[in-house]
């Protein structure tokens, strides 16, 4: 059973369609790669399943309800979780309370989320930088930051907008491995990305958009070699190499 | 021994406030009537920015018409009294209900703009209200207002508790709501409410991708500051013994609360109550040598402490406390 159903989903700005009749079923538990070039409705999609946009056509079905049209915290307490392609981390907050916020809604009380912030940071590996502001963090720590707090909200499916986008090779390694640990924890994944090495290894599945549309669809091996997506994305380069 | 472990923040959370503010009481009973008009206007600022900060400085709702509320209070609570004789201490609650209806109604529509121009909002409905007060002559008398003849005194089983012909009555009054106000901002910013206005006036977008509903946050946070504002109106119209559309409707009022907080700093607890006296302080000094220019004087200061000191007099304070720690740490570490 699909854990998410999108139909014809469709998102107009103006006249401009940056989603058409997108049709994807999300698999419980699974980890799926969304790519396509700049441009091509990665990111819409995934602001129209948070609820951010509302879409001009088509449904949402998660756990079987239709959350088209509902607003983003009504969706996030329905268990979605995302991060941002550039990170938002909270500037005067410190690192602990920027995971605190993410956890206080489900927590019964402020204490019972600090307890809960406790274990994320530590999952996440920023436990001895808990008082310390965001200015003081490196660029890939913002964005675990960014993926603790979000996974804080304890989500079913969590929708990873460039995880790996402006890390070095060392720490692409390290996302990579920190996202499968999410995934063993049962969290389904959505990931859009550019850094193929990356989205290659981490997708059982891979979704292919180009100007709103998709494409292909398939495992990591058949995308790569799919004509269209080389012609439209990769570059022949890729297909060779 | 647990019992002893637990007094001494006991100790420091109630004793020594009370008794510091029991000697406070017992100060300001000494004092020339002069000084005790600038105590109950410290008190009555006090409870100002603090409700504004609630909203302003954790809710990051940038409002430039708290008059609406400080009016809205002040117009209530006199006009229930003038007009069917209910005490205006009943009135003070009738108004702050009022004020948070208003609240409600305004921060359902005004609180989908963002930033500047909820701000404008804001702005322009105290105005509405500022000229309605002065056109309705029939029920608010128009520009000249409405006098408050003597509010009888306050009893209780016929022993006479608070004396309206006396200033002191007014300063316990105002203490009282004051503290009963920075109790309940403590409260509320030590809460999830609390983090839930923090997060929503850091980024919004976050805040409700973490299942917050910002716009129910928005709205608690702008109808306590609304309740507070208005009762902070109706103390002090029944303390000036009038009401009248300028005084409680004017920008004036608008602006005291923004530049109490900007002084003190914003969104911490003990701002508003920095910014406070320094506010009365300086408005003593400059209404003396300045008499009407004190308004200008006052946009210019406001101008300055958001450009030098965006912390206000808390940021100020906590900047030496830190070196003064820092060069304590390199000592020991040489």
């Amino acid at each position: 059973m699909s854990l998410c159903e999108i139909r014809n989903l469709t998102k107009y700005f103006g006249g401009l369609g940056a989603v058409k009749e997108f049709d994807l079923d999300i698999a419980e538990s699974e980890i799926l790669g969304l790519i396509g070039p700049n441009g091509s409705g990665k990111t819409t999609l995934f602001n129209v399943i948070s609820g951010v946009y509302r879409p001009s056509s088509g449904s949402i079905l998660f756990n079987d309800e239709n959350i088209v049209g509902k607003s983003p915290h009504y969706i996030c307490r329905k268990q979605i979780a995302r991060t941002f392609q550039l990170t938002k981390i909270l500037e005067r907050l410190t690192v602990f309370e920027n995971v605190l916020v993410g956890a206080l809604y489900r927590s019964k009380n402020l204490s019972a989320a600090r307890l809960e912030t406790k274990t994320w940071l530590e999952f996440i590996g920023l436990v001895e930088k808990k008082d310390l502001y965001s200015e003081s963090l490196t660029y890939s720590e913002c964005k675990r930051l960014d993926i603790a707090r979000a996974l804080a909200t304890r989500p079913q499916l969590l929708l990873l907008d460039e995880p790996l986008g402006g890390l070095n090779a060392r720490e692409v390694l390290d996302f990579c491995d920190l996202i499968k640990e999410i995934h063993k924890s049962g969290v389904t994944i959505v990931i859009v990305e550019h850094v193929m090495k990356g989205v290659m290894s981490l997708s059982q599945r891979i979704v292919v958009i180009n100007q709103g549309e998709k494409i292909a669809e398939g495992s990591p091996e058949q995308v790569v070699s799919n004509e269209d997506v080389i012609k439209a994305y990769l570059g022949s380069a890729y297909a060779a190499g | 021994m647990k019992r002893f472990k637990n007094t001494s923040p006991l100790i420091h959370k109630f004793v020594i406030p009370a008794i510091a503010l029991i000697v406070l009481a017992l100060l300001v009973q000494r004092m020339p009537t002069m000084y005790q008009h600038v105590m109950i206007s410290f008190c009555v600022g006090i409870i100002l920015g603090q409700s504004w900060n609630l909203s302003g400085g954790y809710g990051g709702l940038f409002s430039f018409g708290h008059a609406a509320f400080f009016g809205t209070g002040a117009y209530i609570s006199s006009l229930l009294f003038v007009k069917i004789g209910i005490n205006p201490w009943i009135g003070m609650l009738v108004g702050g209900a009022a004020a948070i209806l208003l609240a409600v109604f305004i921060g359902y529509i005004f609180l989908r703009l963002k930033g500047i121009y909820f701000a404008i909002a804001t702005l322009g409905f105290a105005e509405v209200l500022r000229v309605s007060a002065r056109n309705l002559k029939n029920v608010t008398g128009g520009e000249e207002g409405v006098i408050l003849s003597k509010i009888p005194s306050f009893h209780i089983f016929n022993i006479e508790i608070l004396n309206f012909s006396d200033k002191m009555a007014f300063f316990y009054i105002a203490l009282l709501i004051a503290l009963v106000l920075f109790i309940i901002t403590h409260f509320i910013t030590n809460s999830k409410m609390g983090y839930y206005l923090m997060t929503n006036r850091e980024d919004e977008e976050v805040a409700e991708s973490l299942g917050i509903d910002t716009l129910t946050c928005k709205i608690f946070a702008l109808s306590v500051s609304a309740l507070f504002t208005a009762i902070a109106g109706a103390l002090y119209s029944s303390y000036m013994g009038m009401v009248a559309p300028e005084p409680v409707y004017g920008h004036e009022i608008s602006l005291e609360c923004i530049l109490i907080v900007i002084m003190g700093g914003i969104g911490t607890l003990w701002g508003p109550v920095l910014g406070a006296l320094i506010y009365i302080l300086l408005t003593e000094i400059i209404t003396g040598f300045f008499g009407e220019f004190h308004l200008l004087i006052h946009g210019v200061l406001l101008i300055i402490f958001i450009m030098f000191l965006p912390n206000g007099a808390i940021g100020v304070i906590s900047r030496l406390f830190r070196s003064v720690k820092m060069k304590e740490g390199k000592n020991v570490a040489l």
